[in-house]
C-alpha cells in the first residue's frame, strides 16, 4: 500500500512556469476507459504481485495517494471490491431503529473510498479558496478600471484567464465563507489531521467538485447504501468487527474513549477493507435525503442497484449521516445506524438570515459530523456531477444566491488550471495591484 | 445526534442535554392567552416591529422577535440597498400574516429610518452598520419606540455620548432598551457569573482575558461602476466610521462579559495593534489584531486580544483569575487553587440571539421595561478606548476617551450614495491607515 503513482497529466500542469503557457487540456469529465488512458490513477493493467487490489473491467484497482493540487496535502484511497449484501439490520440486532428494515438486497459496483475522514488539512485548502476568490473579484473590477491591472495580468495567463471569466453555476464552486465562531467548529482542536466538522452536506457536496476539477478524478460523496456497504466490508454483524460492541475501543472513538472531542483520523483499527472510523469518530455525510421508510420503498424495487437505490434530495434536510461520532454511544456506532440533520436545531445560533449554506454551528451534534469521500469506477457523468455536486434544493438555492447577491459568498470558475492561477496572485506585480 | 426514527435506542445518552435555541422559521402563532397588557403605546397585545437595516442580522433578529410568545407583527422595513430590502422580504415571508409590510412601507435609502419610525410600530429594531447607530437611536427615542438595538451601539466617543443621553431619556419615556450583547441572556453565562460575581466561589477577581482570535469575516470587493458611498456601505467592515475596527464590532462581546462580571469598566488601556496580514486595496483601513491591558478601579486588569488573521490559533471567550481560584467564563466552568474544576455547567444553555428577544418580548407584555442601553454604551465605549491605545500607542485614560471631541463617524451628513464618505482612498487606492505613536485620537 501507499505507493505513490505519478499522475503524469496533473503533475507537469503543476510545473508548467507561470510565463509558459501550457495549452494542453486536462479532460477531467469525458468517460474514459482504461484502453486509451493508459495512465489513470488508481487502475493498472497488470496484476499487482502484493498488497491490495480490486479486479475490475477497467483493470485492477489499487490503493493511491492524492496531492491536492497547489499543495502538499495528501489523502489516500483504497479500492472497494464490488458485491451483493444485505441493506439494513435484521430484526434481532440489538438497538435497532425501525429505519433499518427491512432489510434489502442491493448490487454495488467496486469503487475507491477514502482510507479516512476528510481533515482539516483537506478541507482548509478548500476554505481558503475564500479570500483568493475575493482577490480574484478585486481584480476583476481594476480589469475594467485601471491600465496597469491589464498590463500585470498579461504576464500571468493563468490568472488572467480566471479574472476575465464570468463564474457560471456549471463550472464553479462556492467556498465556505469564514467562520463567525470557530469556538464551536473547532471545540476539539484544529489540528491538520483531526476530521474536519459542522460544514453541510452542500458544502461537502461542493468540496467534492472543487476537488474532482482541481485533482483530474471524478470524486462524490458516497450514497448511503455504498456508505454501509463500504463500512460493514463483507460482514453482517452489527458492527465490522462482531455483534459485541466489547471491542468497539479498539475501531472507533465513542463518546466513553473520545476524552469528549473528536480524534486525529486513522489510529484506530481498519475495517478488513482498509478503511478507517467507520464506526465512530465523526458521523458521515452522505448524498441521500433522510426518510424513515426508504428501505420499504427499496424493497419493491426488484433488483434495485446502488445508483438506482440513492434518495437524490429534493429538500435541504433531513439528509443521512453515518456512522456514528466521539459523542455518541456504541450503538449509535453500529454499520446500519441512521441519523438525520436538521438545517434549523443545526444552525440554532446562526446570527444570520438566511442561515449559513456552508457551515452548522451547534456543537451537538456538528461538531461530531464530517465527511469522507469516494470515487466510482466509472468517472461521473455530467448528469450525475450535477446531482452529486450542485444546490439540489429551492431554499438551498435561494440561500446561497442571497449570501452571494449580498456580496458575503464568493464563487469562481474551478478547473485544472485553477492552482496555478491562484498561485499567481503571490506574483510580485499582483501582489502590487492587491495590496 | 438524532436518531429519526420514533424509538431513539441508538441516540447518544448526551443529546438529551442539549438545547437549542430551535428557530422556528415557519413563524407559527403562539397562543396569546394570558398575556398582561403590554407596555407600549396603544396597550394591544399585538407588538408592531419596525426594522431599521435589513441585512443578514437585521433579517434574523426580526425573524427572533416573531418567534416570541405572543402575537408579533412586522409592519416597516428600511435599508440603504434595494436587493437587501428585497432579499429581507424574500427571507420572512414564510412568517406569513405576521409580515405585513406593503411595499409602501418598505423605505429605500439612507433617510428610510425616520420613515420606519412615523409608522405605527411599538419596537424597532437597529441592524445598519454601527456607525449610524447613535443617529437611530436618539431617532427612535424622540419617536417613543421600544428598541432593540445591535451592538456595538456606536463607533466613537461622541457616538457613545449621544447613546447615554439618549437613554436617559428612553429611561424617563420608560422605554425599553435592549442591546444585542446576547451573552448576557445565555443561562451558561448567567450561572457562571453568577457564581464569580456575587457567590465569590472563585474570591476576588484579580486579572481577566478576553478573547476574539479568529480568521477574519467576509469581504466585499469594490464593483466597477460603484460611488465611493456605495463601495464603503457595502464593504462596511473595513471603515473605521462604519464598524468601528473589529475590536468593537466583534470582541466587544467579550470585553463585555468581563465588564458584566467587574460590574464597571475600565479607567485606563494601553496596548498595540497593526494590519500585518489584511492589508490589501479591499481591506480598507482597520487593524487585523489588537492586544490591550485594561485597568479597572481597584487595579485588576484585563488583557485581550483580537485577531483576524487566517491561519493562525483560533479562539474566542473569556477567563478570569481570582484570589481562591480561576473560571473558564464561556466554557462555564470554575477550578479551584490547584486548577482542579470545582463546577461546570455542562453542555447547553446557549442560544442567546434567540433568547434575548424571548427576554424584551416577555418582560414587555409582564409590564416591565429593561433597559441595556448604559452598559451597552459603556461596553462600547470600553472597545473604543481599547481601539485608541492601539490606534494611537499611548496609555489613555477612559475619562480623557469619553471627552473626545473627535468625531469619525460623522452620519448625519449622510443622505445618500452622492456623498463624500469621511474617508476617501488616495491615488492607490489606499486609505489612511492609525500609526501608533503618531495618530492622535483624543
Amino acid at each position: 500500500m501507499g505507493n505513490e503513482p505519478a499522475n503524469a497529466k496533473t503533475d507537469e500542469a503543476e510545473q508548467v512556469s507561470a510565463s509558459k503557457e501550457s495549452t494542453e487540456e486536462v479532460a477531467v469529465t469525458t468517460a474514459e476507459t482504461a484502453n486509451d488512458q493508459p495512465t489513470i490513477l488508481g487502475l493498472q493493467k497488470t496484476k499487482p504481485a502484493d498488497g491490495v487490489f480490486v479486479e475490475s473491467d477497467h483493470g485492477y484497482m489499487v490503493p493511491y495517494v492524492v496531492t491536492i493540487p497547489g499543495s502538499d496535502v495528501k489523502f489516500e484511497m483504497v479500492p472497494i471490491p464490488g458485491g451483493t449484501f444485505l441493506l439494513g439490520s435484521s430484526e434481532s440486532e440489538a438497538n435497532r431503529g425501525d429505519d433499518e428494515g427491512p432489510q434489502v438486497e442491493i448490487e454495488v459496483p467496486p469503487f475507491w473510498m477514502a482510507k479516512t475522514e476528510v481533515t482539516w488539512a483537506e478541507y482548509r485548502q478548500f476554505m481558503s479558496l475564500y479570500d483568493k476568490f475575493k482577490q480574484v473579484a478585486t481584480l476583476r473590477t481594476q480589469l475594467k478600471t485601471d491600465k496597469q491591472a491589464k498590463k500585470t495580468l498579461e504576464r500571468t495567463k493563468a490568472l488572467q484567464e480566471l479574472v476575465q471569466s464570468t463564474p457560471e453555476e456549471v463550472d464553479a464552486v462556492t467556498s465556505p465563507t469564514p467562520l463567525y465562531y470557530p469556538e464551536v467548529t473547532y471545540e476539539s482542536g484544529e489540528d491538520p489531521d483531526l476530521p474536519a466538522v459542522t460544514m453541510t452536506p452542500y458544502a461537502a457536496r461542493q468540496y467534492t467538485k472543487w476537488l474532482s476539477l482541481v485533482a483530474g478524478q471524478t470524486y462524490r460523496l458516497p450514497s448511503e447504501v455504498e456508505w454501509e456497504y463500504a463500512a460493514r466490508a463483507g460482514s453482517t454483524s452489527a458492527y465490522s468487527f462482531g455483534d459485541s460492541a466489547e471491542d468497539i475501543g479498539s475501531y472507533g472513538w465513542f463518546v466513553e474513549n473520545s476524552d469528549d472531542r473528536s480524534q486525529p483520523v486513522g489510529k484506530k483499527k481498519a475495517n478488513p477493507w482498509g478503511l478507517h472510523d467507520m464506526h465512530g469518530n465523526v458521523a458521515e455525510i452522505v448524498l441521500d435525503e433522510y426518510a424513515a421508510d426508504t428501505y420499504e420503498k427499496l424493497a419493491k424495487l426488484e433488483g434495485a442497484t446502488s445508483q438506482q437505490a440513492i434518495q437524490w434530495p429534493a429538500k435541504q434536510f433531513p439528509r443521512v449521516v453515518r456512522g456514528g461520532s466521539w459523542l455518541d454511544d456504541p450503538a449509535a456506532l453500529r454499520s446500519a445506524a441512521r441519523f438525520s440533520t436538521d438545517d434549523l436545531e443545526w444552525k440554532a445560533s446562526d446570527p444570520n438570515l438566511p442561515l449559513s449554506p456552508w457551515w452548522y454551528t451547534e456543537i451537538f451534534p456538528a461538531g461530531g459530523v464530517g465527511f469522507r469521500v469516494m470515487r466510482p469506477l466509472e468517472p461521473l457523468s455530467k448528469e450525475l456531477q450535477k446531482k452529486a455536486w450542485e444546490i439540489d434544493a429551492p431554499e438551498l438555492r435561494l440561500a446561497v444566491e442571497a449570501r452571494l447577491e449580498e456580496g458575503r459568498g464568493a464563487l469562481e470558475t474551478v478547473g485544472p488550471k485553477l492552482p496555478r492561477a491562484l498561485g499567481q496572485l503571490e506574483d510580485a506585480e499582483v501582489q502590487k495591484l492587491l495590496d | 445526534m438524532g436518531n429519526s426514527s420514533d424509538q431513539k435506542p441508538a441516540s447518544s445518552r448526551r443529546k438529551f442535554l442539549q438545547t437549542t435555541g430551535a428557530l422556528a422559521a415557519t413563524g407559527a402563532l403562539a397562543s396569546s392567552a394570558g398575556i398582561v397588557r403590554a407596555a407600549h403605546p396603544g396597550g394591544k397585545d399585538e407588538i408592531k416591529i419596525g426594522l431599521i437595516g435589513a441585512g443578514g442580522r437585521g433579517s434574523s433578529a426580526a425573524a427572533q422577535a416573531m418567534n416570541t410568545e405572543g402575537p408579533t407583527k412586522l409592519v416597516a422595513v428600511c435599508d440603504a440597498f434595494e436587493s437587501r430590502l428585497k432579499q429581507c422580504m424574500k427571507q420572512l415571508s414564510s412568517y406569513g400574516d405576521k409580515i405585513d409590510v406593503p411595499k409602501e412601507r418598505q423605505f429605500l435609502g439612507f433617510d428610510g429610518y425616520k420613515k420606519v419610525l412615523e409608522s405605527d410600530c411599538d419596537l424597532v429594531i437597529l441592524a445598519t452598520p454601527p456607525g449610524f447607530r447613535p443617529l437611530h437611536f436618539e431617532a427612535a427615542v424622540k419617536a417613543g419606540k421600544h428598541i432593540f438595538m445591535e451592538k456595538p451601539v456606536a463607533v466613537d466617543a461622541a457616538g457613545v455620548r449621544r447613546v447615554l443621553d439618549n437613554n436617559k431619556i428612553a429611561k424617563e419615556k420608560n422605554l425599553a432598551v435592549a442591546v444585542g450583547l446576547q451573552r448576557r441572556h445565555e443561562k451558561a453565562y448567567i450561572d457562571t457569573v453568577k457564581r464569580i460575581r456575587e457567590d465569590k466561589q472563585i474570591g476576588d477577581i484579580v486579572s481577566a482575558r478576553a478573547l476574539w482570535n479568529g480568521g477574519g469575516v467576509w469581504v466585499r470587493p469594490r464593483k466597477p461602476d460603484q460611488s465611493e458611498m456605495a463601495y464603503q456601505m457595502q464593504n462596511w467592515y473595513y471603515f473605521n466610521w462604519l464598524c468601528g475596527d473589529h475590536i468593537v464590532e466583534q470582541h466587544i462581546h467579550n470585553i463585555d462579559v468581563i465588564n458584566w462580571i467587574k460590574d464597571s469598566f475600565p479607567v485606563s488601556a494601553q496596548g498595540m495593534g497593526g494590519r500585518e496580514f489584511r492589508d490589501g486595496v479591499d481591506h480598507g483601513q482597520i487593524f487585523d489584531h489588537h492586544f490591550v491591558e485594561f485597568t479597572y478601579e481597584d487595579g485588576s486588569q484585563m488583557f485581550s486580544q483580537c485577531r483576524h488573521i487566517p491561519g493562525c490559533w483560533s479562539s474566542v471567550g473569556e477567563t478570569v483569575q481570582g484570589t481562591k481560584g480561576s473560571a473558564d467564563v464561556a466554557k462555564g466552568e470554575l477550578y479551584g487553587p490547584d486548577g482542579k474544576s470545582i463546577w461546570k455547567f455542562g453542555r447547553g444553555g446557549r442560544g442567546g440571539h434567540q433568547q434575548e428577544h424571548h427576554d424584551l418580548f416577555a418582560a414587555l407584555r409582564a409590564g416591565k421595561v429593561p433597559n441595556e442601553g448604559d452598559y451597552g454604551a459603556m461596553s462600547t465605549m470600553t472597545a473604543i478606548l481599547g481601539r485608541m491605545a492601539t490606534y494611537s500607542g499611548k496609555h489613555i485614560k477612559m475619562k480623557d476617551a469619553l471627552a473626545s471631541e473627535i468625531v469619525v463617524s460623522p452620519v448625519d451628513q449622510f443622505h445618500s450614495y452622492d456623498d463624500t464618505p469621511p474617508v476617501t482612498p488616495n491615488k492607490n487606492g489606499k486609505y489612511p491607515v492609525p500609526i501608533p505613536g503618531k495618530t492622535s485620537i483624543v
